[in-house]
Order: C-alpha cells, then sequence, then structure tokens
C-alpha cells in the first residue's frame, strides 16, 4: 500500500549568511517509514533538519509537514538533537529533563501535572533509564544521555520524530535499546526522519534514504537508491566500502538489526 | 551606626541579583551583567540631562533602555554578524562607557554626577533618597520599593511559567522546536537583568554589581543537581552574604556593598575547595 507523503520539500535552498548549504531540493517522506538523511560531512544533512523542524527559513521554496508551515503542526512532532548540543553539567535530573518534553505553549500557568508526570516515568522505564531517574544528568554516560534525550522527546507522543545522529558515540547497548525503540515506533504507525552517518548500518536499519551532497542525490526505499551510481556521487568514488554495501543492501534489505553486531 | 534601611536594601539588592544571576550563569553570560553596568552610563547622562534632577524615573528609564539596548547590540553582532561573544560583549560595552565618560565630562560638572559614585556606588546614602514625604511611599527609601516591584516583577515572569524556564535554559533549539517563543522569553531575562542592574548600580556600583549577581548562582551550582535548588540556594546565599557583609562592615567599618561580595567569594572560594575534594574522594 502506498502511504502518504507526510514531509513535502519542494525547491529547497537554504543555508546561513547569505551561503546555500543545500540547494534547490525537491523530494517527498512517506509517511509511517523510517527515513534516513544521508551524506558526508558537509553535505547539509544538519541545514535540511534545520529547515524540516523551522531552525531556520530557507532562501527558496519550502519544506512542508503534513501540507502545512512547521509552526501549525509543532504539537505533533519531536526532536531529538545531537547530544553534544547542551551543557550536561546544567543543574537538572533525568526525571526533569525528560519532563521539559511535557511543556505545551500556549496557557498562562504552565506548571506539570500528575498526568505529565506518569508519561515522563513511561518513556523513563520504556528506555530503560527509570532506575536513574534522579541522577544528575552530568554523571550519565553519552549512551544514556541519548536515551534520556529520546524519552524526552517521546513524552511529546509525537506522531513524527526527527533525530540527528543518534548512534554516534553511543555504547552497544545503548545503540540496541534506541533501535528498538524506534523499530517499535514504526509498527505503532509513527514517522521517523533520522539524520545517520554510518552507511553500513543504514542500509539495514532504514526503509527509505536521502541521499545528500548539497543537492539531492536520490531519495526512494533503499533498496533502490543504494546502487553504485548514486552512493559514488554522494560519497564520492574512491569509497572501497561502497560496493560491500550495495552487497549487503541487496542481500539483506530493509532488516533491523543492531548495526553493532555487525561486520561490514 | 546600624541602619535597617540600608540592610534591607541590600538584602533585597542581593536576592534579586541573584535571581537574574542564576540564568546568566547557565548561559555563560555572566559578562552580561558587567557590560550592562558600565554601558548604562550614557542612558544616565541622558536621563539626568532631560530631567535635571536625580531621583527622577526618567534615568532609571534611560538606564535601563539603554542597558536592553547593549545587550541585544551583543546578541544581534553575535547571532547576524558572527561576532565572538566575548568580543562583540568587549566593544559595544566600552564603547558605551567611553560614550557615557564623555557626556560626564562635558555635562556633568554643574552637576552631581561624577563617575567614582558610578563606579563603586554608595550604599550607605540609601535612607536619605525617599519618595516625597507625607506621601505613604515615604515610610521606606526609593531603593526598597524599587527592589520590591523588581522581586514582583521576577516572580511574576518565573512561576507561573518555571518548567519553560527550565527547558529554554537547558536546551534552547529543543524549546524552539516545542513551539515556545524563546525569543520573547530571553527579551524578558534580559530586560529584567537590565532593570535589575540599573537599580542595583545606584546603590552598588558599576563594578561590584557583578559579584552581587553571579557569586551566589555560581556557588550554588556547584552544590545542587537542580534547578530549583539552585535558585533557592542562590537566593538564601545572597542574602546571607548581605547580612554577613554588613556585619563585617560594621565591626571594621568599611563599606557594606565591599564587604558582602568578599563575604560571597568567600563562599564560592569555600564550596569550590570543599566540592573539590569530595570529588577527589568520590573519584
Amino acid at each position: 500500500m502506498e502511504s502518504k507523503p507526510i514531509v513535502d520539500v519542494h525547491n529547497l535552498t537554504a543555508g546561513y549568511r547569505r551561503r546555500p548549504a543545500i540547494w534547490n531540493l525537491d523530494f517527498q517522506i512517506q509517511e509511517g517509514k523510517f527515513t534516513g538523511i544521508l551524506g558526508p560531512n558537509g553535505s547539509g544533512k544538519s541545514t535540511l533538519l534545520k529547515c524540516l523542524l523551522g531552525q531556520i527559513t530557507p532562501y527558496t521554496g519550502y519544506a512542508h509537514l503534513w501540507g502545512q508551515n512547521v509552526d501549525k503542526v509543532r504539537h505533533r512532532i519531536a526532536y531529538v538533537p545531537q547530544k553534544e548540543s547542551v551543557d550536561w553539567n546544567f543543574p537538572a535530573t533525568v526525571m526533569d529533563v525528560v519532563l521539559m518534553g511535557r511543556y505545551r505553549p500556549g496557557r498562562f500557568w504552565q506548571r506539570l501535572g500528575k498526568k505529565d508526570k506518569e508519561a515522563a516515568l513511561y518513556w523513563l522505564e520504556q528506555t530503560g533509564m527509570n532506575h536513574l531517574a534522579n541522577r544528575q544528568i552530568g554523571q550519565l554516560s553519552g549512551g544514556q544521555r541519548q536515551r534520556v534525550f529520546l524519552a524526552r522527546a517521546l513524552a511529546r507522543e509525537p506522531s513524527l520524530l526527527f533525530l540527528d545522529e543518534p548512534f554516534a558515540g553511543v555504547d552497544a547497548g545503548s545503540a540496541e535499546r534506541i533501535l528498538h525503540m524506534l523499530k517499535l515506533l514504526i509498527e505503532q504507525g509513527k514517522s521517523i526522519v533520522m539524520v545517520h552517518h554510518d552507511l553500513v548500518s543504514a542500509g539495514k536499519i532504514l526503509d527509505n534514504a536521502i541521499l545528500l551532497n548539497t543537492r539531492l542525490v536520490a531519495s526512494g526505499p533503499v533498496s533502490e537508491v543504494f546502487n553504485h551510481e548514486n552512493l559514488s556521487a554522494t560519497y564520492g568514488s574512491d569509497l572501497s566500502i561502497l560496493s560491500d554495501v550495495i552487497d549487503l543492501v541487496t542481500r539483506n534489505p530493509g532488516r533491523f538489526k543492531d548495526p553493532r553486531n555487525q561486520k561490514s | 551606626m546600624i541602619s535597617a534601611a540600608v540592610l534591607i536594601t541590600s538584602l533585597l539588592i542581593a536576592i534579586n541579583a541573584s535571581i537574574g544571576g542564576t540564568f546568566l550563569v547557565l548561559r555563560r553570560m555572566g559578562m552580561l551583567t558587567d557590560a550592562i553596568a558600565h554601558a548604562i552610563l550614557p542612558g544616565l547622562v541622558i536621563g539626568y540631562l532631560l530631567a535635571e534632577s536625580r531621583s527622577s524615573p526618567l534615568i532609571t528609564l534611560f538606564a535601563a533602555a539603554t542597558g536592553l539596548l547593549v545587550t541585544l547590540l551583543i546578541y544581534w553582532l553575535n547571532k547576524y554578524l558572527n561576532v565572538w561573544v566575548e568580543a562583540s560583549t568587549g566593544m559595544v560595552y566600552t564603547s558605551f562607557f567611553a560614550l557615557g565618560i564623555l557626556g560626564v565630562t562635558l555635562f556633568g560638572e554643574n552637576a552631581d554626577l561624577d563617575t567614582d559614585c558610578i563606579l563603586y556606588g554608595e550604599l550607605l546614602w540609601i535612607p536619605f533618597r525617599r519618595p516625597l514625604s507625607g506621601t505613604f511611599l515615604d515610610f521606606a527609601p526609593w531603593a526598597v520599593w524599587q527592589q520590591l516591584v523588581l522581586l514582583g516583577l521576577w516572580a511574576i515572569l518565573l512561576l507561573p511559567s518555571w518548567p519553560i524556564w527550565k527547558s529554554i535554559s537547558f536546551d534552547i533549539d529543543f524549546a524552539r522546536t516545542q513551539g515556545l517563543n524563546v525569543e520573547r522569553k530571553n527579551l524578558q531575562l534580559l530586560a529584567l537583568v537590565s532593570l535589575s542592574t540599573v537599580w542595583s548600580f545606584e546603590a552598588v556600583g558599576a563594578i561590584l554589581v557583578m559579584g552581587f549577581m553571579l557569586l551566589p548562582a555560581a556557588t550554588a551550582w556547584l552544590w545542587v543537581k537542580r534547578l530549583e535548588h539552585m535558585l533557592a540556594l542562590s537566593i538564601a546565599l545572597a542574602a546571607l552574604s548581605a547580612i554577613g557583609g554588613y556585619a563585617l562592615a560594621w565591626w571594621i567599618n568599611l563599606d557594606p556593598s565591599t564587604t558582602m561580595v568578599l563575604v560571597s567569594g568567600t563562599f564560592f572560594l569555600l564550596s569550590l575547595l570543599w566540592q573539590r575534594k569530595s570529588t577527589l574522594r568520590v573519584g
């Protein structure tokens, strides 16, 4: 069954200080799919994510979610930033951070209630972090920090989840847990858009991929877009790993497996 | 001589300053206080020239507006022209301060506006600055009323949306994707910090106000693991420093604002040593 587009990007050019980092992107992302944004460093992955989240304004074109401006649908999305983007010495417990996902703008009196605490506890359990609920966040490992960020995003109960390299600097156990959670979300009919670095694992865990190298190289199901031509256009042709990746994908398409336990 | 007015004023100043300081310290924006305290000088001069009296609210208005303008300029230089934040702070506030000194030198001669009182403040004169006699406001000095208003504004700003302040202070990009108007919240916070600086500075001067803002907050951060506790401890330490500093000043006959900052600094140093020791014990 063909699913509906949840993200619609048209003629999108965006960047910083009047220097475009991405040019004339045109693609759609299907609902209920696990989609990866892939490309080398400097290919504009983060810029594209910032456009989708409405953190920067595009120079031309648009990035719509559910056919609307992102500002209209913020209650339906959530975001897991890179864990390096914050100061972990901040005085907050794990519970405090997860509760941050529960705030919704609009009301004057914005204190949190019992329902919010229950939701936060639920997601702490789901991410396996409930025993650390009262720990100061600075004492967490890299993988635990990423799980706290995931729990904070999921506490918003989003239909569409954005993640920025969630597996970077994360231990194998946490990576497995995070991947398991993401898989469950897809099974529940939610959509995921993830900026991802590792090409080998991408081939195994993603449904769809957007290959980016400041311009769009290809977008679509992994089994279709992961071919030699596209990957060398994205990463440059001198990567010997490319043929291995293509082999893997064609042998084993669209399967969820822990990327850390596989050898390329 | 022990003056209740001086003690109460400095207590309130210390408490208000430590609230703003808590957020500035967390955002690594501590130097902003120093920048505001110096850069409001031209605003003071303009306000003074227009009002021709020292107690006019025009002066506060111009000074606070200048403080906010400076803050926004620093922010703007950093965000849109990509000037490193320390560099833009240094550039903006020294230029404004120089402009202010020029103003004082040109127009300050036939007025009792001098650089000494701007740099060091005059806490001991506070009781003599009172609203018009005969009104009920005459009950307390101007500074006490100012600080009470400020305390009320902090309560209105922080209490109803406390979770949002937590979220914004920890991760501003995440708060933005939640649809929170973080720019407006930032502006409100900076406006109160600016007002707090302006109103404290008449009493404690442009240099020591930074100690009032940052030292209790920085000390509190060493002890706590939640923002609520940091704010509460920061306020408690500020109050303790004000009382302790006042006692010390009375005992060895010094300017109270100086001793208050010294007491605050001692708390910070002791906390740092103690916490380092405990970290070593755990490690």
